[in-house]
């Protein structure tokens, strides 16, 4: 498992990524599961990046794979909790044009009241 | 090329679930050279997300079980070195261009391609007379809505390019052994 998730009122989904190593080995995992959410009926994927120490391009890929899956179903990922070191790969490949990044999940669930 | 300072030679095994162990034996030998450290954090995030690519790359790419990735202190350079003996670099189609594989053909030596390319970025690779490959990424303006069908998935190459002072790939056709190059300039780090 990579995403452990609580389901809230609204189509509300907090989800962490539980392993610390974001990375080609748990990215196909990942998407399956972040999809899953989707089609589950998740509106709003608050993805928490707590326990995250290193990411890799195969699991942004995954990342991004995943916002394409669900936009278009009418559904957004946020992303929360990124450690400065990974906030600033976001921004070197301009990933933070494309998610939206809050610093924490009241922030997030705030822009999306 | 500078005088070498410092050289370290690492063999590590492509195997994914050995990169983490890979990554920070390299960090730990750049971290014992470096004298200031501690304010040097931001360069070693961008070391730790190169290497990550470089041996992600050989991990996916490369076919074949070991690579090498040499260090190297030069006078004011640092320089990263992945080299493994697998199947050379192919560049896959993009719009009308057809796949470019290594060694290059004459067609392609002294031209500079567009490798892939998204609504944020381009990622370029400037062939040289020899063959060689130097990449860099052209950044696109676009303040406007993103198109997010046409967003890249693929960021390797990317991060690397646009995390190093220069990116390169040389093929050894005689050996046949690639040698993918990343140098940054030490006195630029903070």
């Amino acid at each position: 498992m990579i995403l452990n998730h609580q389901e809230e009122p609204n189509g509300l989904v907090q989800a962490t990524i539980v392993p610390n190593e974001a990375n080609a080995d748990n990215a196909e995992l990942f998407k399956e599961e972040l999809t899953a959410l989707v089609d589950n009926g998740a509106k709003n994927i608050i993805l928490s990046f707590k326990n995250v120490t290193y990411i890799d391009s195969s699991f942004l890929g995954s990342l991004v794979v995943g916002l394409k899956y669900a936009m278009p179903r009418k559904a957004d990922i946020y992303l929360v909790d990124l450690e400065e070191d990974i906030h600033d790969l976001f921004r070197l490949i301009r990933m933070d044009r494309v998610f939206k990044i809050y610093k924490n999940y009241n922030e997030a669930v705030k822009a999306i009241q | 090329m500078g005088n070498v300072l410092s050289k370290k030679i690492f063999t590590f095994t492509n195997d994914s679930q050995t990169l983490t162990d890979s990554l920070e034996h390299a960090l730990a030998y750049i971290r014992e050279q470096m004298t200031d450290y501690t304010k040097a954090q931001p360069f070693i995030s961008r070391l730790r997300w190169i290497i990550i690519e470089l041996l992600t790359n050989g991990v996916k790419h490369s076919g074949v079980p070991q690579i090498q990735l040499n260090i190297i202190f030069e006078d004011n350079e640092l320089i990263l070195e992945k080299m493994d003996n697998g199947r050379p670099l192919l560049i896959a189609e993009y719009e009308d261009r057809p796949k470019v594989k290594w060694p290059v053909g004459l067609n392609y030596k002294g031209k500079d391609i567009v490798v892939c390319g998204d609504p944020l970025h381009l990622l370029h690779a400037r062939i040289d007379q020899q063959g060689d490959a130097s990449f860099f990424v052209e950044a696109i303006d676009n303040d406007g809505p993103l198109a997010l069908d046409c967003v890249s998935e693929h960021f390797g190459f990317i991060i690397i390019a646009k995390a190093s002072g220069s990116f390169t790939y040389h093929y050894d056709e005689a050996d046949k052994v690639n040698i993918f190059r990343c140098t940054f300039d030490l006195q630029k780090v903070a």
